[in-house]
């Protein structure tokens, strides 16, 4: 594959994906938005 | 041949009631199950961080993830951050999901590996979107997204939360210690349980859930084990957990120490914190001293010493005895496969039920399938440990020469030589996983497509 067609197939690739992540919630956020625990679940006996 | 009818599973915890939740989801108002567990007996109960199958697997049995999340407080897992393994100071990132644009012919690493050599600067991991998302400390699912993850739970709140299912489905737990295990005379075949308290549990089917002691498919049946030391030297582990001290990331921390590794598992209200090691290299008590020095965080428990024997047991299924999880066999927590064992030993029952009676041909496929299933999950563990350029220690040098198993020595060699990945049907992971682990650790193709 000649160099131009490679940086581009690699560049459009990265692209898509970093665009992707830019718009993404961090983790936090979104665990406290979709499926946050309440405190009564940890407040019971942990794994052991 | 006693057609089966009665389900035992004996032992609780993560197997035990993953084993019930299966197998009521699909056969209740058929099979009668009974799960006897005793609350004097501790679960191992630190297999907390999961992989991506295990969404498929709550599919099944129409588990809801917000329902399941917020009873089991999880977060969301992208990969796996290994810290120290190829050598001191080394830093990647195992993602979830697929790496780059593969074509019919060539895996995207040739692709990627072609692109150096023409002056192109990148990481291979800059092509992976679970990687980006995770190093961003990112996150998002919905319907239209195509991210590939797992979780990170609590197990002791997940086994809980399974045995409210199963106890929706007609599973009936019944508390106690197993103090004998009844064999037929002749066959050998187990038909009863008693326990402590003198009740009789009868069978037609059993699950061994009992953990590294395996009491029916060890003690009773005698069934062997297969020990893997000589590839996976590390035989124990100190458990503890510890307040949160920050914002919980999308991935599990393996770091490796001179005498194994640590792993650090964020949860929405607290961390899970282990120290595995080899016992010849190190002792029990300086493994809790070093992970008490390192976690961060106030400790919430005690820690708590683990001591396991990495293998397989020769036959998971013997006579009419099932084992799964811990009964097993073990490969080390380090690709967090425990769970992720149980439930395919789960769907590989359900598709291989024995009705009307359990025959030989049976037994022999479901052995085949579950040994094929665990050395190659062996070989990706191993992975980890031989390709190092880390000699400070007895235990990395040992490691770093160590005689391989010739499926992964033959693997190593053909992405030494040439790039290749071989990727056998059905096997877990997959290329991508290979060549992360693979390039990250060390290993350069000499030459590639």
């Amino acid at each position: 594959m000649p160099d131009k067609d490679l940086a581009g197939f690699l560049e459009g690739t990265r692209g898509v994906i970093n665009q992707a992540v830019t718009q993404m919630p961090t983790h936090q956020e979104f665990v406290d938005r979709y499926a946050r625990a309440s405190a009564e679940i940890w407040a019971k006996p942990a794994a052991m | 041949m006693k057609e089966i009818r009665r389900v035992v599973i004996a032992g609780g915890g993560t197997a035990g009631w993953l084993a019930a939740a299966a197998l009521s989801h699909q056969f209740h108002g058929i099979l009668e199950m009974v799960l006897i567990e005793s609350e004097e007996i501790g679960t191992v109960g630190v297999g907390e961080s999961t992989i991506p199958p295990i969404r498929a697997f709550h599919r099944l049995l129409g588990i809801d993830e917000q329902e399941f999340m917020r009873a089991t407080a999880a977060t969301f897992k992208l990969g796996i951050l290994f810290e120290d393994w190829g050598k001191i100071g080394d830093k990647y990132l195992h993602p979830f999901g697929m790496t780059g644009k593969s074509t019919w012919s060539c895996n995207f690493h040739h692709f990627w590996l072609h692109s150096l050599t023409r002056g192109m600067q990148s990481e291979y991991g800059e092509f992976c979107l679970e990687h980006q998302a995770a190093k961003a400390g990112k996150f998002f699912t919905g319907p239209n997204a195509e991210t590939s993850y797992a979780y990170h739970l609590d197990a002791g709140i997940y086994a809980r939360f399974l045995r409210k299912f199963s106890e929706k489905f007609g599973v009936r737990r019944v508390e106690g210690k197993i103090k004998e295990v009844r064999q037929n005379a002749e066959s050998g075949f187990i038909e009863s349980l008693v326990l402590d308290s003198g009740q009789v549990v009868e069978g037609d089917l059993f699950i061994d859930c009992t953990g590294f002691r395996g009491l029916l498919i060890e003690q009773t049946l005698k069934t062997g084990y297969e020990d893997w030391k000589q590839w996976l030297p590390c035989d124990s582990a100190v458990a503890v957990q510890t307040e949160s001290t920050g914002p919980a990331v999308p991935y599990t921390r393996a770091i490796a120490h001179e005498a194994g590794w640590r792993w650090r598992i964020p949860l929405q209200h607290r961390v899970g914190n282990g120290l595995v090691y080899s016992s010849q290299h190190m002792s029990d008590q300086q493994a809790t001293e070093k992970l008490l020095r390192e976690v961060e965080g106030r400790t919430i428990i005690q820690p708590r010493v683990i001591k396991f024997r990495t293998g397989r047991r020769r036959n998971a299924w013997n006579k009419n005895v099932i084992a799964v999880g811990l009964a097993s066999g073990f490969v080390e927590p380090l690709e967090s496969t425990s769970i992720h064992l149980i439930m395919t030993a789960m769907t590989r029952l359900i598709m291989l039920f024995p009705f009307p009676t359990v025959t030989q041909s049976i037994i022999d496929q479901y052995n085949e399938e579950s040994r094929i299933e665990a050395e190659r999950v062996r070989d990706f563990i191993i992975l980890h440990y031989c390709a190092t350029q880390r000699d400070d220690s007895p235990l990395w040098k040992y490691c770093s020469s160590m005689a391989l198993p010739e499926t992964l020595a033959r693997r190593i060699d053909l992405f030494r030589t040439r790039g290749h990945i071989w990727q056998p049907e059905g096997e877990l992971f997959r290329t991508d996983s290979w060549v992360h682990v693979m390039l990250y650790q060390g290993i350069r193709p000499e030459h590639y497509h």
